[in-house]
């Protein structure tokens, strides 16, 4: 069984790192910031597998930290770092 | 819950079998991100699947728990991003409008 | 300005439970949870104008959860069935929708509910209306939101307010 959780947590953590090409495709920089949007949710799904799998309870408090986080990081990022001038490249569909 | 050295009971099984219908949400969810054309339409991949896959999870991981501590501790967790992602959501969809990012159309 | 019981109580209680979760029950952990629990309590009153908003009706909303959970579900579904078609068979646009429902905890939640909808995700609210992105412009878009706005709307009870005739900051 614990062979089981570990392999699905590794599933969901390829799942993420697929999603990591968004980051080298952009085209915007919010487009990048899905990619770690996606790996804030597919996280707490792989720490919380993972806190039962190896029967650390423990590592449950840390994917409620990372729900926390995941979601002043996308505060942050609309509030501060996604600068205006990002638009300018970003005219029409985007072409990848 | 574990009876003995590695006997499986129904909910042991029963959990494993939610955790395995919430994989693939996660996995659309990023096939979403990597084939729609737009901000807004990835939005609804990311949002939608990627949080339906993290309920069915959690539901699975609760019915295996062996407290109910645990239970109520894995479901806040399942609140708190179910939240968060919907207002993550709403304020890059905003913020793209805002910066007249058009929405892909179909021709 | 009176604080109406309930508002302090179901504040103390939620608050709580949600430092009991956090802490696992364990008992040398409450000479701290308590005062921050008090605290928290008094926050939120003066954020919500000591208990002046309107209240959520907790029973109506355990019998419309299960409807949500549902749209969630067929949301998800939605969106898998589209992104692993080979042709992608999408129709995206904007659709606006006037809003009825009063500004406050209401609006907010139609935001986040529709998001989870089948479809569409809310982009923008404003100026009594909201602005919707929808996978598929052949959706009946705005009757589902109107079924929503009216469900939400349900859950909240009359506005005190209103009454005391003090507006909300």
């Amino acid at each position: 069984m614990t062979t089981l959780y570990l392999c699905l947590a590794i599933v969901l953590l390829l799942s993420v790192v697929l999603g990591l090409l968004r980051i080298m495709w952009g085209p915007t920089a919010a487009d990048r910031m899905m990619a770690a949007q996606l790996f804030g949710t597919c996280g707490v799904a792989i720490l919380l597998l993972l806190a039962r799998g190896l029967e650390q309870l423990i590592i449950e408090d840390v994917a409620l930290v990372f729900a926390l986080l995941s979601a002043l990081a996308t505060v942050a990022f609309v509030r501060r770092a996604w600068r205006r001038d990002d638009v300018r490249r970003t005219g029409g569909p985007d072409h990848d | 819950m574990y009876v003995g050295q590695g006997g499986l009971i129904m909910t042991e099984v029963v959990g494993m079998v939610f955790i395995i219908i919430g994989i693939p949400f996660f996995l659309s969810g990023t096939i979403g991100l990597l084939r729609l054309p737009d901000i807004y339409t990835r939005l609804h991949a990311l949002t939608k699947a990627d949080n339906v896959g993290l309920g069915f999870v959690i539901l699975g991981l609760a019915i295996q728990a062996t407290s109910w501590l645990e239970v109520a501790k894995l479901f806040l967790i399942w609140f708190l991003v179910l939240v968060a992602s919907a207002t993550s959501c709403h304020l890059v969809a905003d913020a793209a409008l805002r910066r007249n990012i058009k929405p892909w159309t179909k021709e | 300005m009176s604080v109406p019981p309930a508002a302090v109580a179901w504040r103390l209680g939620l608050f709580g439970a949600l430092w009991f979760i956090l802490c696992g029950g364990e008992l040398g952990s409450w000479p701290f949870g308590l005062p921050t629990v008090v605290l928290a309590t008094w926050v939120d009153l003066q954020l919500a104008g000591n208990g002046q908003t309107r209240a959520l009706r907790p029973l109506i909303l355990m019998r419309i959860l299960p409807f949500f959970f549902w749209k969630s579900i067929l949301g998800a579904l939605d969106v898998m069935a589209r992104v692993l078609k080979p042709r992608l068979p999408i129709d995206p646009g904007l659709v606006e929708f006037p809003l009825t429902i009063p500004p406050g905890g209401g609006r907010i939640l139609l935001a986040n509910c529709i998001t989870l909808l089948p479809g569409t995700i809310s982009a923008r609210l404003a100026d009594d209306r909201i602005i919707v992105h929808t996978l598929d412009k052949g959706l009946p878009v705005v009757a589902k939101i109107q079924d929503l706005e009216g469900r939400i709307a349900s859950l909240y009870g009359p506005c005190p307010a209103k009454e005391t005739g003090r507006g909300l900051p």
